[in-house]
């Protein structure tokens, strides 16, 4: 039987071999498009989240607390509504800039077949427990502010935006998700 | 300088990939169900291939090498691509030799063979095809020798018992 395996093998390698010439086109093609791998795109997500959390954990509480004054109910305070968005915004930093640095590091060259899943795996548990922190955290901001708020079109506004916000964070969660499965073995899990 | 020294370092990267292409290829072949996803795999290979040549030192035989970034690529990737509509045989990407009859069947058959095969025994499959040692799959897929000798007997029965 391993033989005869062999033999076949052998038969279906000099077949294969006749591919050098499309392949080598292929590898052109591919630094020339600049084809990104999925691990690069994920990393790239990442950093992305990271400096979008790093700039809104400064911008956002300013912005909140210049508006907190004309469209949330002074019985609220708006140092308090500024407060509260900072450490929203400051974790999602850290923990995407995390995230991105534990992408990055792993390399497909150096790293074993089971390194790189284990690692893909863990990146996978860490992001799903930073959205279990910060999904109920904001889920309790935005019923705050629609409690606060004073008039029926920041209401509107409001849901809107989480609406929005929603749908392109679940079109991004597919992606991540795709991205990290292509680095995981079906057999460390799905 | 740069300028000079990248386009080395790119044609040495390409140089590297076009005399092992047939690793390359043979990857593909045990993992991609047809023609369509061969070619998607081998860009997908590629593209890692060329992410990771920056960090390639030499500390490993650039051909093992080329099996852990391939096959990195591979185990996972066939979940991510997508059912096409068309299906486009895998023998389709081959000449076919003067002589086709017999050796297009062995073709698809132990195709098939492996096909039914695990991920990572898949890799060990290949691996031992190529004539690789036990340190050398240790070495690329991150398994204990003994677990790589246990686990290929174990894949090599499976495939005689898909066989008869």
């Amino acid at each position: 039987m391993n033989e005869e395996l062999k033999q076949k093998w052998a038969l279906i390698n000099a077949r294969l071999d006749k591919l050098e010439a499309a392949t080598a086109a292929e590898s052109r093609r591919v630094i020339k498009q600049h084809v990104r791998t999925a691990q690069q795109d994920l990393a790239g997500m990442y950093k992305r989240f990271a400096i979008f959390g790093g700039v809104f954990s400064v911008v956002g509480p300013m912005i909140m607390f210049r508006l907190s004054d004309d469209f949330i109910n002074p019985w609220f305070p708006s140092w308090l509504i500024a407060a509260l968005f900072f450490p929203y915004f400051a974790c999602a930093c850290i923990m995407d800039t995390w995230l991105y640095f534990r992408t990055k590091e792993i390399d497909v060259g150096r790293w074993s077949l089971d390194e790189v899943s284990k690692a893909a795996v863990l990146i996978r548990k860490r992001h799903h427990q930073f959205m279990i922190a910060l999904i109920p955290y904001m889920v309790v901001l935005l019923t705050l502010m629609i409690l606060c708020a004073l008039d029926g079109v920041l209401i509107a506004g409001i849901i809107c935006g989480a609406v929005i916000g929603l749908l392109l964070g679940l079109r991004l969660y597919r992606r991540m998700m795709a991205d990290l499965q292509s680095m995981i073995d079906p057999e460390d899990g799905y | 300088m740069s300028i000079s020294t990248h386009n080395t370092d790119e044609q040495t990267y390409l140089e590297a990939v076009r005399s092992h292409s047939g690793i390359i290829a043979r990857v593909c072949y045990c993992y991609a169900a047809d023609a369509g996803e061969f070619d998607d795999l081998r860009q997908d290979i590629l593209a890692a291939l060329w992410q990771s040549w920056g960090t390639f030192r030499g500390e490993s035989a650039i051909s093992t090498w080329i099996y852990r970034v391939a096959l990195n690529t591979a185990v996972g990737a066939f979940r991510r691509r997508k059912r096409r509509g068309q299906h486009i045989p895998l023998d389709s990407i081959v000449e076919p030799a003067a002589d086709s009859g017999d050796r297009l069947a062995d073709y698809n058959e132990l195709h098939a063979l492996i096909s039914q095969l695990p991920p990572r025994d898949k890799a060990l499959i290949l691996l031992w095809l190529d004539d690789m040692t036990y340190d050398g799959m240790a070495d690329v897929t991150g398994l204990p020798r003994n677990t790589v000798a246990t686990r290929l007997r174990r894949a090599k029965e499976r495939l005689k018992s898909l066989n008869s």
